[in-house]
């Protein structure tokens, strides 16, 4: 398995920029969606950023290269102030099952490009699911205590606990592979024949 | 009093400071009261942006912070919009913190921030990275304008009957940007020994100074303040 180089490490840096501007942007278009908007955010970022992972995938496709870009994107949310314990375990487990999938070389299909990017994004949705699922109470205390109303919390926790939880997860993944697909539409002519050979 | 403010020297602080800050804050919201710890880190956030002498940042944090809020209070009790206002209200806990992260955006360099990163010891590899990424951020802006005026000069729009292609018209230039760039940034970073596995030096040695002590001395009395006055009202 090749390691990542400098090179890879500064141009994965790069890209998790372009990520999260585009991440940014995806908190902005659901907020008229409210709570279920905010439950589902992670698929629309993933429906906007799949040419990003599609290109990192062509472009390094060495093992790690997910979960470095998920571990700056979880710092930079720290150093914003958003960092979360629960989001940061399940989004890196998350991005640690992403790279056995899709991370062995840079030839790899794109269906498993796009079934990496929908446990990645799952993984980040999973940060709000999973509290709902098993910690509820604190869950929804500790979220109170910053500033959120109980009612609020309440009507967010309805599309993350139980049966939605899982609508949302699903929602999510879809979104994710459509992401996927929508890069590979958009990238194909533009990379090279070989780096498209497998897709 | 203004005089007196401008011939006050700008406090300088080792990034690091602002880094924990950072990170400490929001997971303080378990243990302390979420208003008290929003009230405080307001000031806090202010009284540092005005001792270094972050006059827009300040400017900035005020107009955000308050907009963001005025609008909740107006939105809060319309069913209808509701849905703004608590939009709003969990993203203007992070407004004071963001203040802080934007002070290590555009005052310090990349290699204040490498060196002031490299003292924590979390993972080279990581380090490199996020000092990358928190120094691209805000170069999107003029990367963005770079793309619309080549867009221009094409004679080709955006076009939202079109979005797939207008987006593609976006994203492409910008992902082959970042490859192009990666090559830059790796080869100036080899000229500057960054692939060296040995502990580098920097002309930026960032200690510790008494003036970073005394600002996380506030911070953390600020903190103990909002565990007493939990306590008190428990």
């Amino acid at each position: 398995m090749k390691k990542l180089k400098i090179k890879d490490v500064i141009m994965i840096a790069l890209l998790s920029a372009l990520y999260m501007v585009f991440y940014m942007l995806s908190m902005v278009i659901i907020a008229p969606l409210g709570p279920f908007g905010h439950s589902i955010s992670c698929g629309i970022c993933a429906l906007l950023t799949g040419s990003i992972f599609f290109f990192i995938s062509r472009k390094i496709g060495k093992f790690g290269q997910f979960m470095l870009m998920q571990a700056i994107c979880m710092v930079l949310f720290s150093i914003m102030g958003a960092g979360y314990l629960p989001w940061l375990v399940t989004s890196m487990v998350g991005a640690l099952i992403a790279d056995f999938i899709a991370s062995k070389d840079n030839n790899q299909h794109v269906f498993k490009v796009a079934l990496a990017s929908g446990i990645f994004h799952v993984g980040q949705a999973w940060g709000a699911i999973i509290p709902s699922w098993f910690f509820l109470d604190s869950y929804r205390e500790e979220w109170i205590s910053r500033g959120q109303t109980p009612e609020a919390m309440d009507e967010m926790i309805k599309y993350t606990s139980g049966a939605m939880g899982v609508v949302s997860t699903v929602i999510v993944f879809a979104l994710s592979v459509a992401g996927v697909y929508l890069g590979y539409a958009i990238l194909r002519k533009h990379l090279e024949k070989k780096d498209i050979a497998m897709a | 009093m203004q005089g007196v403010m401008l011939v006050m020297k700008s406090l300088k602080l080792n990034p690091i400071v602002l880094i924990l800050i950072n990170i400490i804050a929001p997971s303080m919201y378990i243990f302390i009261n979420g208003k008290y710890l929003q009230a405080f880190l307001f000031v806090f956030a202010s009284m540092l942006l005005i001792l270094m002498k972050r006059f827009k940042s300040l400017v900035a944090l005020f107009i955000i912070y308050f907009s963001m809020m005025g609008i909740y209070y107006m939105t809060v009790n319309s069913e209808k919009l509701q849905f703004i206002g608590l939009f709003l209200i969990v993203l203007v806990q992070s407004v004071p913190c963001l203040a802080l992260a934007s002070i290590l955006v555009r005052k310090y360099n990349s290699a204040q921030l490498l060196s002031a990163l490299e003292t924590i010891h979390i993972p080279r590899v990581l380090v490199i990275a996020v000092t990358i990424t928190l120094k691209y951020i805000p170069t999107f802006k003029r990367e963005f304008s770079y793309i619309l005026e080549s867009m221009r000069l094409r004679g080709i729009s955006f076009s939202l009957k079109h979005p797939i292609k207008s987006f593609q018209y976006f994203i492409v230039p910008q992902l082959f940007r970042c490859a192009a760039l990666a090559e830059e940034v790796t080869a100036a970073g080899f000229v500057k020994g960054i692939d060296v596995p040995v502990k580098r030096t920097s002309y930026y040695e960032e200690r510790i100074r008494v003036s970073d002590a005394a600002v996380l001395l506030v911070f953390v009395t600020g903190l103990a303040g909002g565990f007493l006055w939990k306590r008190m009202h428990l």
